[in-house]
């Protein structure tokens, strides 16, 4: 299902949460609301959802408006960050739950149970009940709740922000599989841009209430239209130069080895596989590179470390400029 | 002043019972020795309280009480009044408390109503309902005769009698039970209810399947906490009768009997012996809760 999202404003007394927002979710997508915190991002997912009322512009599913209705009548699914699964409920009885309102009969609410556990992979853990479960497999019958009733589209608030590291990014392939297979457009708000650019299709890019930049990911991390886009995205962080009548945004990876540039001395050097993240003075800025130092070892037969001076030149790829308001020039 | 380490050492253990001490003396005084001492009073035949003299270490007490209709009729109207008002009361405060837990303007005003009747006499309230109760110019005859139903001798007939202390008493109760079960239903997450709106659960579903459920280990506790004192029924029934257990000395209950026992017919042994069994009837009750709290308490509920 397409979403289509018309000059929505929402205000809570005389704070404006988002601002004259309009964009247009492609169907089967997965998109993700990307944005530091208290950037707007949970409350236009909660006016997606119903449970915020809009206060100026519309919502549309497909061609419908659903700007006023109530959040049962929109087919939609939600999952919290806290994933709210009824702890007095087992597995099974939390996934039926929807259906139960639905009135859906016993023998079909069953069979729709069983097959979206097999989905998500909590098949053998129906009988349980919440408290007995992980994080991660809390998780996934959260999702199963969201899904059973075939919602046109899924929103996710914050889904992972309550796992470890490592179960996070198990989390972040199962929903971006469970997504692919299911096909349902997805809505996805995170405050983490490497999980942002890994899982999503698409990315809404908000800051203080406004959409500042949409498009496929690679796009944005390529094409950033202001600096804000250039420095929120990537990791480590672009690099900013600010000289007198402009701002140059480096990528870290624009960084590149040669013996005709421009003169860094190394500050700090922290391995990152088998590549280097290197601290380092670059026309007066501390900047952080990527760079293979290896191949100059093998070279030059000097150790590199703190204090050592190498030439470095600059790639074109992954080089921004802007004026002093942050608009792109080039 | 110095003291050596071994005077130290000394003082060190006796510290805690010396910040122990005060409240210890009190219960001691104040609740261990007349608890005890009901249980022996509770079979010393023909004990006398001044002189400290008894006949005989018997059941004598316990047969007499057991035999006596003022007593017996007394632990029905008690078991009736329990049966009636922890249910009611219960039941009563769990609509109330749900509509309290709405964010609706001035809830307070009416969180203040509600609970207003906790911090007021039960005597007083009692002689006022006394009124309410009048057959002739209480407001609750008059409310009943607008709707045609004759005007009933609440407080004046025996048959009415047990009926209008119950009323009173689930009134009597409610503030405390909506209080706790209001405390509960806040401690409970709201993204429950977001998540059962967005599913289209309209609120009865919502309270019986989630309210409810995540409410009952409160529920069993303010069950068993108004059990207790449903049992101990008697400052409800003294102001509603002016002192007397119902117009005809109809309406005894447990403690009024031990009152009766101890104030009017001077009997120490039985007043203790009818004491004991009150315990016993609202230990034995007491722990058939628990019990069941534990069979239908749900289980991913910790």
């Amino acid at each position: 299902m397409k979403v289509r999202i018309d000059n929505v404003t929402k205000k809570f007394g005389n704070t404006t949460a988002v601002s004259d927002f309009s964009a247009e979710l492609e169907d089967g997508h997965l998109i993700c609301l990307l944005g530091p915190s208290g950037c707007g991002k949970s409350t236009l997912l909660n006016m997606l959802c119903g449970i915020i009322p809009v206060t100026q512009g519309q919502i549309f599913f497909d061609d419908k408006d659903v700007t006023k209705l109530p959040p049962d009548q929109r087919n939609i699914g939600m999952v919290f960050q806290n994933y709210a699964l009824y702890p007095h409920m087992t597995v099974a009885e939390n996934i039926a739950f929807p259906l139960e309102v639905l009135k859906v009969k016993k023998d079909e609410r069953k069979a729709r149970v069983e097959e979206i556990a097999k989905l998500v992979h909590v098949d053998n853990l129906l009988r349980r009940y919440p408290s007995e479960l992980s994080g991660g497999q809390q998780q996934r019958v959260a999702i199963a709740r969201a899904m059973v009733k075939k919602p046109q589209l899924l929103l996710m608030d914050e889904p992972l922000s309550n796992l470890d590291a490592r179960l996070r990014l198990e989390m972040r392939e199962e929903i971006r599989r469970i997504q692919k297979e299911t096909g349902v457009t997805t809505v996805f708000v995170t405050h983490d841009q490497e999980e942002a650019m890994s899982i999503s299709d698409s990315i809404l890019l908000m800051k203080d209430g406004f959409l500042i930049q949409s498009g496929l990911c690679q796009e944005l991390y390529v094409n950033p239209n202001c600096l804000f886009v250039a420095e929120f995205l990537g990791n480590p962080p672009a690099n900013k130069i600010v000289d007198d009548d402009k701002i140059t945004a480096i990528r870290p990876e624009a960084f590149t080895l040669d013996p005709n540039g421009i003169e860094a001395e190394i500050q700090f050097i922290s391995e990152m596989g088998k590549d280097q993240i290197v601290t380092m003075k670059y026309l007066g800025n501390t900047v952080r590179a990527i760079l293979n130092l290896d191949d100059m070892v093998s070279t030059d037969s000097t150790t590199v470390s703190a204090g050592s001076k190498i030439k470095v030149g600059l790639k074109k790829k992954g080089v921004f400029t802007f004026d002093k308001e942050g608009r792109r020039l080039s | 002043m110095k003291f050596s380490q071994k005077r130290r050492d000394r003082f060190s253990k006796i510290e805690p019972w010396l910040y122990l001490s005060p409240f210890l003396i009190f219960i001691i005084i104040f609740t261990l020795y007349p608890v005890i001492n009901v249980f022996t009073i509770s079979f010393k035949e023909n004990y006398s309280y001044l002189r400290g003299t008894f006949k005989a270490l018997n059941f004598e007490n316990y047969k007499y009480v057991l035999t006596d209709d003022k007593f017996t009729s007394g632990l029905k109207n008690t078991a009736l009044y329990v049966l009636f008002v922890v249910p009611v009361s219960t039941a009563i405060a769990l609509f109330f408390a749900n509509l309290l837990n709405k964010k609706v303007r001035g809830s307070a005003i009416f969180q203040t109503a509600f609970f207003l009747p906790m911090v007021t006499s039960v005597t007083a309230v009692g002689l006022i309902w006394r009124l309410m109760y009048n057959q002739q110019y209480g407001i609750i005859n008059w409310l009943l005769t607008k709707v045609g139903i004759e005007k009933i001798g609440w407080v004046t007939e025996s048959r009415w009698s047990l009926l209008a202390l119950i009323i009173f008493g689930t009134w009597n109760i409610l503030p405390f039970t909506i209080i706790i079960l209001l405390s509960g239903m806040q401690n409970i997450n709201e993204t429950y209810y977001t998540v059962a709106r967005v599913d289209g659960a309209k609120p009865a579903r919502i309270f019986f399947r989630i309210t409810v459920p995540l409410l009952s280990p409160t529920i069993f506790l303010v069950c068993i906490v108004n059990t207790i004192s449903c049992f101990k029924v008697f400052s409800e029934l003294y102001p509603l009768f002016y002192g007397k257990p119902g117009p005809y000395f109809n309406l005894y209950t447990v403690v009024y009997y031990i009152r009766y026992a101890m104030m009017e017919k001077r009997k120490y042994g039985y007043a203790a012996a009818a004491a004991v069994i009150l315990f016993l009837c609202i230990f034995v009750v007491t722990l058939l809760e628990l019990y069941l709290k534990k069979r239908m308490g749900r289980k991913g509920l910790k």
